[in-house]
């Protein structure tokens, strides 16, 4: 059923999943130590929280709302009310790197981003 | 386009619906956007073995739109059509190339659908960070195409007997 080529197709996959995921890591992770987290509705930046206190914040907008906590460092999606709910499922980011995703309210929370573009700013 | 083929085409439609449908109840794997089964490509699939790539095409449209109108919205659409145009195409290629088996033709399908998938996201949300997913997704497509190719392929045999 599963002929040579299939199974050299799936190895080249799969070859190409690990270069990918190592050259990902090489370009995302850094040794910065961010202290802010960043919260992006629709492309523009909603609002920008300290990472070092510890508290839980709701983002309401349009009949939507998305809850997320800060602890010791680590931020974790603990409450929506989105159609998959996968964005609080989703594992707890640190102060290196890290993203939450919620597609269905095209809300994304990040670690460090806006150091980064500040500075990619003043370079253009 | 015969009676017989419009009633296949139906019938195929129809069964990649409810497959989308019934994958929409089951609890994600795991709780990354993007992996999934993809259950009804085994629909998508039969529809092109057995009736020819252009059916094949229809399947997957009609089986977008309506997912869309039905069960989903707009922002549903644009992923599932992504998803479903960028896998049609690569299976249709590899296809043509005629030396992959109904689980190559599958596992190429499912990890161009996340390929078609992050692409939009990335898009949507505007955040080049997504593409931290891609790895992930191309093993997920890889270990669901498997699957859904040996299914494939075990109800292509059912079905031709039944032609016969």
């Amino acid at each position: 059923m599963i002929n040579i080529f299939d199974k050299v197709l799936i190895a080249i996959l799969i070859l190409l999943a690990i270069s990918f995921n190592i050259i990902l890591n090489n370009v995302f992770s850094s040794d910065k130590d961010y202290r802010s987290v960043t919260v992006t509705i629709n492309k523009e930046i909603y609002d920008t929280y300290d990472l070092t206190k510890d508290n839980t914040y709701t983002i309401s907008f349009e009949n939507k709302f998305n809850t997320f906590s800060i602890e010791n460092g680590y931020v974790k999606m603990t409450d929506a009310n989105c159609r998959d709910k996968l964005c609080t499922s989703q594992r707890k980011i640190n102060n290196n790197f890290g993203t939450i995703v919620c597609l269905p309210h095209n809300l994304i929370i990040e670690v460090g981003s806006d150091i980064e573009s500040e500075i990619d700013s003043i370079v253009q | 386009m015969t009676i017989k083929e419009i009633s296949y085409l139906g019938v195929i439609t129809a069964f990649a619906i409810v497959l989308s449908y019934f994958e929409r109840m089951l609890p994600p794997i795991i709780p990354i956007p993007g992996v999934k089964l993809g259950l009804s490509n085994l629909a998508l699939l039969v529809s092109i073995y057995l009736l020819g790539n252009k059916y094949g095409f229809y399947t997957m449209l009609i089986k977008c739109l309506s997912v869309a109108i039905l069960f989903g919205g707009l922002s549903s659409f644009l992923y599932s059509i992504s998803g479903g145009l960028f896998s049609y195409s690569f299976m249709y290629l590899f296809r043509k190339l005629k030396v992959f088996s109904v689980v190559g033709v599958s596992v190429i399908g499912g990890v161009a659908h996340n390929l078609g998938q992050i692409i939009i996201a990335t898009i949507i949300i505007g955040n080049i960070k997504l593409l931290y997913y891609f790895p992930i997704l191309i093993i997920s497509g890889v270990i669901a195409g498997i699957g859904i190719g040996i299914l494939t392929s075990y109800t292509l045999n059912y079905l031709r007997v039944i032609n016969k």
